[in-house]
């Protein structure tokens, strides 16, 4: 009987702080997910900038999950018109040969606050294994629909997906912020 | 500050087209087999001098534009001329017909337009720039013959860098010198190439040239954004020089400059342009005006 209300109990509480639900299947909510990005811009600052286009569909479940994330190129933002022409031409991103960023998790495993991920992602025609740990997993439920929502940063060198135009102007290593909401299928 | 790989592409690139051409061969060789020096010279200078610029191409080879450019359509084009030579002069023409039908497509392989494009559209941009390259291969052909053939070359390869210099202006930086190394390599050879060469050997080298600028210029409109009202004028440019057979200018100096000049007017004044195009403020972001919106709205966006 006492182990009955400790049960209740414990299954109240996740309730109230929206612990991750397994098992699930999300699709990626474009409005309340943001892939933000930093590169360091002569040594002395950074210049931050955004892709305003995300896409994916992900699952959760007590094992791990999965997770297909894609980004639109051309959606690159960085505050300046001339700036994203540029950074949309084939001196970087070739929006036009190479129209999306994927990524795709081969390896999804519960972790300390999240989940470890390992994954391939294609980014300018040129695919690379990244691992980062997803954090949260935290749900809400919103208007009857259940949300679910990580973030990660993770550094990523352009040379290694070819995009090696004006290193020393500009860092080969990128910051990148991923935040992202699913809404349950 | 000009990169080094840019100086040392453009210094190889000149050495090597006036060494290919200086030292053709013998004066007792066939004169056929001498005349592969303008074409091989052109062709072998420009891609050796972009591989040092750029380091491409790149393997694998069909991956972006400018890999197929240099890996497929300069050997391509510069075979097709060499080939040329070696015939009869109309031989060359069902290559060149084939160089104008495949370079569209070769530079927009796997792009988002093979996508997006519907079948009637394809054709058309396919077959309209096909069109318009051959036809700008006839005219450059007919001009290297009927009016002074380096001074053509030389016209050109001004047409070119100015192609080049647009391109960077319209952010493709990495594109644009390499506009200014095919005008190296033309320039190059058609000041070495000796007055007593006939023409034929320079219209090999035109060839490339032409082919290189159609394929400069719809790379910066299709990859960049190099708008087609400038890559339309800077294409067109060399067509002017058709003006000069009209009046029939006698004293040959003076045709000489007057083909330079023609043609320098719309290149500089397109570059120009795209420079104040670069330079110009940018308009104020336009801001969404909510008046129409409510926070119910915004709590049901991604649903």
């Amino acid at each position: 009987m006492r182990l009955q209300k400790w049960g209740l109990g414990f299954l109240v509480f996740l309730g109230l702080t929206g612990t991750a639900i397994r098992g699930d299947d999300y699709k990626l909510d474009n409005v309340h997910s943001s892939a933000t990005f930093k590169i360091g811009h002569l040594g002395i600052s950074w210049v931050h900038g955004r892709f305003n286009e995300l896409s994916g569909d992900f699952s959760v479940t007590d094992k791990g999950g999965n997770f297909n994330l894609t980004v639109k190129a051309d959606s690159i933002d960085t505050g300046i018109a001339a700036r994203d022409k540029h950074l949309k031409s084939p001196d970087f991103f070739n929006v036009k040969q190479f129209p999306t960023i994927t990524f795709k998790s081969s390896s999804v495993k519960a972790a300390d606050g999240g989940l470890a991920v390992t994954g391939n992602l294609t980014m300018h025609g040129v695919t690379k294994p990244v691992s980062f740990t997803l954090k949260g997993g935290k749900t809400a439920d919103f208007k009857g629909q259940v949300r679910i929502g990580y973030t990660t940063d993770l550094t990523l060198k352009r040379s290694e997906f070819g995009m090696d135009q004006f290193i020393g102007a500009l860092s080969d290593e990128v910051i990148v912020s991923f935040s992202f909401e699913g809404v349950k299928k | 500050m000009i990169p080094l790989s840019f100086v040392g592409g453009v210094l190889l690139t000149a050495v090597l087209a006036a060494a290919i051409v200086a030292g053709r061969g013998h004066s007792n060789s066939p004169f056929r087999f001498q005349f592969l020096a303008w074409p091989i010279g052109v062709g072998l200078a420009f891609f050796v001098g972009a591989l040092v610029y750029s380091g491409r191409p790149r393997w694998p080879f069909l991956k972006e534009n400018e890999d197929r450019f240099l890996a497929v359509l300069i050997p391509l084009v510069t075979w097709i001329e060499a080939l040329g030579l070696l015939s009869k002069p109309w031989f060359a023409w069902p290559g060149r017909l084939l160089v104008a039908l495949v370079a569209t497509p070769v530079l927009l392989f796997g792009s988002t337009y093979f996508e997006a494009w519907t079948p009637a559209q394809a054709s058309l941009w396919f077959g309209g720039l096909a069109g318009c390259l051959m036809l700008a291969w006839v005219s450059l052909d007919r001009q290297v013959r009927h009016l002074p053939p380096r001074t053509v070359v030389l016209g050109l390869a001004g047409v070119n860098a100015g192609a080049g210099l647009t391109l960077m202006f319209a952010g493709y930086a990495t594109g644009g010198p390499l506009g200014i190394i095919l005008a190296v390599a033309l320039a190059t050879t058609a000041l070495v190439t000796p007055r007593s060469i006939p023409p034929e050997p320079l219209t090999a080298a035109a060839g490339i040239g032409l082919v290189g600028l159609f394929a400069l210029l719809v790379s910066g409109h299709f990859f960049a954004a190099l708008s087609l009202d400038h890559a339309a004028i800077l294409f067109a440019t060399p067509l002017l020089a058709w003006i000069l057979v009209l009046p029939r200018i006698r004293r040959t100096a003076l045709l000489r400059l007057a083909v330079l000049v023609l043609e320098a007017i719309p290149v500089l004044g397109i570059v120009g342009l795209a420079w104040k195009r670069s330079e110009e403020p940018e308009p104020p972001r336009q801001v969404v005006d909510d008046g129409g919106y409510s926070p119910a709205d915004y709590q049901n966006f991604g649903k």
